[in-house]
């Protein structure tokens, strides 16, 4: 019999807000500053993004790239 | 140590919603920082930083020592040695205190947390027949 662990799947912790989430993926292949809870910026290179947070007043922004999943293979 | 959902990255080709096992970390070298994601990867064997994500911080590839160089799927891989600081922000707790970079324009698209480094600290479980998936990450001394 298999028993599966339930006795987590309350008080899930979000890494990234899932409405931040929703709002990436409309952006496959861009890099995008953001906070776990709002995007702040969203380029074409890293640099940019990441200025762009900064201009904006963000001194720690999370740098992500928007994975393109239409690839259909991820390296990673 | 909570369960953490899958990050949502996608639909697939094949019309199914992508999921990835992914934490927000900081790469702090020399006074500087930066926070990125960070997937929990297990066919990783070390971990590995995209040089994007140290080229904010005044990190120049060209001056790294030379590492053992990786391979992939997506083919050969220079890299090489960078000391730095990569802290688990949630968990307060500093995971390494150096890392292999990968060289410019190639490698993964986020930080790859590998077995050698991160797999000894945290027991990952992936339940990937959840919907949506979620994994944990158990501290290795909780396990034994």
């Amino acid at each position: 019999m298999v028993v599966e662990d339930k006795t987590r799947d309350e008080g899930l912790v979000h890494e990234i807000e899932p409405a931040v989430q929703e709002e990436l993926v409309k952006h496959p292949g861009k890099w995008v500053a953001l906070t776990r809870s709002e995007v702040i910026a969203i380029r074409d290179t890293p640099a940019d993004a990441y200025a762009a947070a900064r201009l904006a007043g963000i001194e720690s922004p999370i740098l992500y790239h928007v994975p393109d999943p239409r690839a259909g293979y991820s390296y990673f | 140590m909570p369960r953490i959902p899958g990050t949502h990255v996608g639909t697939g080709p094949d019309g199914a919603e992508i999921f990835r096992p992914i934490i927000i970390v900081a790469i702090e070298i020399g006074g500087r920082g930066i926070r990125v994601p960070a997937l929990v990867d297990s066919g990783a064997d070390n971990t590995l930083v995209p040089e994007p994500f140290v080229a904010p911080l005044g990190v120049d590839f060209r001056k790294l020592t030379a590492g053992p160089g990786g391979l992939g799927p997506g083919g050969g891989l220079e890299t090489r040695l960078c000391q730095g600081v990569i802290r688990w922000e949630k968990e307060k707790i500093v995971l390494m205190t150096s890392f292999m970079v990968a060289e410019p324009g190639k490698g993964p698209e986020t930080v790859l947390l590998g077995r050698a480094d991160f797999f000894r600290l945290y027991v990952p479980r992936f339940h990937w027949h959840k919907n949506p998936p979620v994994f944990d990450l158990d501290p290795v001394a909780r396990n034994g």
